[in-house]
């Protein structure tokens, strides 16, 4: 395992263990075909953390489940390019070639702890599965490297947790032995959506520093999906955040709270409470709700709900393009944005008086 | 474990108490005088009084309920009036022969039914799955004695390859014991069959669509290890279930078979007590069949927690 890691990373002519160009995931259903990720794309280098950033329905676990495979291949249809490790097409590998990445090379963490170990077998037998289905050590040589992953996930009492059920675990201990699962044979990617999601306070704040010491001793490169924009401030680099199967806006996380481009991005950092919200005022929201896939609007998908839109932001569908705004710290190229008024807005909010993304 | 299993077999006590109950007040539900009813309208007064005094009629109800109880737990069933046997033995003899035909059809239901149940769920929506799914309805929508009798006509009579009707006992040779319950146990375990390939149909769609199976396509298992291992045991406690109910109306479907295939099972015991109004040995017939019907409810729940920690730990000792 070691030794073509090593390899691949002289190998590799870019440092970005994942390249994501013009991914589209449509599926066929009733109602016809729905594509629920249209045009994404991305990089993740190597001991970088990505935030997917979004709302219910915007297209991120379905990007991450595109990059595993995950989906039922009878109903989707992949287009674009997903590039592993600079060289490996995911797209064009058939179900067998595809198979040994996942889970090896390729780790992921799964929204809800609660369900995604199976309730019938051990903590133990499922990680040990996950080792041996990519290694040829024995089952005690397994059992070793399992209870060992589970001491690095600080899982209280890991001997007597090999021998447990599911069921008999707290939610951040499932959650721990998940992440030990999809960590075991160090992968170069790992990709966890929403992982502190259904997670108390506390929990969730171990669980973040432990992803964050992974990135950090494995160089792992790693996709963190959450709605949360407190989460995305805490572990992120680099965030894009994508809207209704889109990226709309991709930039470092400094920049993106700092200096939100997108009209979306704003409406989503200012119904973000804080410490030094006034708390006797209602949080400002986004008026309306995101329109399902079947009925994409034509233009800018955000335009029906956006406070600055005009004519011309529904005539055609905006570009993601560098963000250009003078006495920006961030190099142009590196901040980019699906916005025709992008530059426009701040002066816009500085001459008009500061209500007009609350009201109406 | 063990003590879950003391607590399933307590459980089982308050369950025969009642069941002795019922089947002891069966004597003496009848309208009118029990030993009136066995010897027909016919019968001289002094006939029914030397019968009644012989069955203990005349002592008090309480005393009669315990002295059933007491023989009944030494295996003594009474004796019936009219074949001139102790009763224990009539049922044991015709005991082999449904358990033989019931087991038989049992497990034919099974090999049968959970391997197309699994192929139907994997190919959902195909030719394949439709084609179990109307097998299946078929398999419900037949009756038991009609499907015989189509078997008899045509594998008996028309091809001959497999005798009409009759029972060999499997100790005069297993080879011809088969041969003979061959047809019977078809016919029997055809709705068996069906209603499990549909519960196991429904059992693997379900488990399909939980998170564990994302997992476990993550880990990078083999989809095929991922059926059986993952979905299928999941899946099994749903389809033991079916299994466990369905054993008992199995047992109820053999009579109507054994009177259809001529074997000398529970089922024509009954149905010829029941025409002799040979009160006794149904009595025995009742309790056996519900006893049975404990039994085996018992044991699916054993089989529960073997299969699913869930249960075996819900009594608090983790």
């Amino acid at each position: 395992m070691t030794t073509t890691h090593a390899e691949n990373h002289d190998d590799a002519g870019s440092p970005d263990v994942l390249r994501v160009r013009d991914l589209r995931t449509s599926f066929a259903t009733e109602d016809g075909l729905v594509t629920a990720v249209d045009g994404v794309s991305f990089h993740v280098a190597r001991g970088e953390i990505l935030g997917i950033v979004g709302e219910s329905g915007c297209g991120k676990s379905v990007t991450a489940e595109s990059v595993m495979r995950l989906l039922d291949e009878d109903t989707t249809d992949y287009d674009g390019s997903v590039t592993f490790d600079g060289t490996t097409e995911l797209l064009e590998l058939t179900e067998d070639q595809m198979r040994p990445y996942r889970g090896s090379r390729l780790g992921m963490i799964f929204q809800d702890p609660m369900s995604s170990l199976n309730p019938v077998y051990t903590i133990g037998n499922q990680l040990i599965e996950a080792i041996r289905t990519h290694t040829r050590l024995t089952k005690q040589q397994a059992a070793d490297k399992a209870l060992q992953m589970l001491q690095i996930t600080g899982i209280p009492e890991p001997e007597l947790r090999l021998r447990q059920y599911p069921h008999q675990l707290s939610g951040g201990q499932r959650q721990r032995v998940v992440i030990a699962m999809a960590m075991c044979c160090e992968p170069d990617l790992l990709i966890a959506d929403e992982p502190t999601t259904a997670l108390d306070v506390t929990t969730q704040a171990q669980i973040l520093r432990l992803i964050d010491d992974l990135r950090c001793n494995y160089d792992t490169g790693t996709m963190f999906i959450t709605h949360d924009l407190g989460v995305v401030a805490e572990i992120c680099d680099r965030v894009i955040v994508m809207y209704l199967g889109q990226v709309i806006e991709d930039t470092d996380v400094h920049t993106l709270f700092d200096e939100p481009a997108h009209p979306y991005t704003r409406g989503l950092l200012a119904s973000t409470p804080s410490l030094e919200t006034d708390n006797s005022k209602d949080l400002p929201i986004i008026p309306g709700a995101v329109p399902t896939l079947t009925q994409v609007p034509d233009g800018c998908r955000f335009a029906a709900r956006c406070p600055f839109a005009i004519d011309e932001c529904t005539r055609a569908t905006p570009e993601l393009r560098p963000h250009q705004r003078p006495g920006s710290h961030t190099a142009a190229g590196d901040h980019l944005v699906r916005c025709i008024r992008a530059e426009e807005i701040p002066d816009l909010l500085s001459t008009g008086d500061e209500q007009e993304d609350t009201d109406d | 474990m063990a003590g879950y299993l003391m607590r399933r077999v307590l459980a089982l006590v308050p369950v025969l108490c009642v069941v002795a109950v019922v089947t002891f007040g069966l004597m003496h539900m009848m309208p009118g005088d029990a030993a009136a009813v066995m010897l027909g309208p016919d019968a001289s007064e002094e006939q029914v009084e030397a019968l009644r005094e012989s069955l203990g009629l005349n002592e008090p109800l309480i005393v009669q309920f315990f002295s059933w109880v007491g023989s009944a737990l030494t295996g003594d069933l009474g004796t019936s009036f009219f074949i001139g046997l102790p009763v224990t033995e009539v049922l044991f003899a015709a005991l082999g022969p449904t358990i033989n035909l019931a087991l038989l059809a049992q497990v034919l239901a099974i090999l049968i039914g959970v391997p197309a149940g699994i192929l139907a769920a994997k190919r959902q929506g195909t030719g394949a799955d439709q084609a179990v799914m109307a097998g299946a309805l078929m398999g419900i929508s037949v009756p038991s004695f009609l499907l015989g009798l189509f078997l008899m006509l045509i594998f008996g009579v028309w091809l001959g390859w497999l005798p009409v009707a009759g029972y060999v006992p499997p100790e005069d040779g297993l080879a011809d014991a088969l041969r003979y319950l061959a047809l019977p146990a078809v016919a029997l375990g055809s709705m068996q069959a069906a209603l499990i390939a549909r519960m196991t149909r429904t059992a693997m769609l379900d488990t399909f669509s939980k998170n564990y199976m994302k997992t476990a396509k993550a880990k990078g298992v083999r989809a095929r290890v991922s059926l059986y291992k993952h979905a299928l045991r999941n899946a099994a406690l749903p389809i033991i279930t079916t299994i466990g109910q369905t054993l008992g109306t199995l047992i109820a479907g053999a009579a109507v078979v054994e009177t259809v295939f001529n074997i000398p099972g529970i089922g024509q015991l009954v149905v010829n007590s029941v025409e002799r109004r040979d009160l006794v040995v149904i009595q025995g017939v009742v309790l056996l069949i519900a006893v049975a019907y404990v039994l085996i409810n018992f044991f699916v729940d054993i089989l529960y927690s073997v299969l699913d920690p869930r249960v075996r730990f819900a009594g608090g000792d983790s």
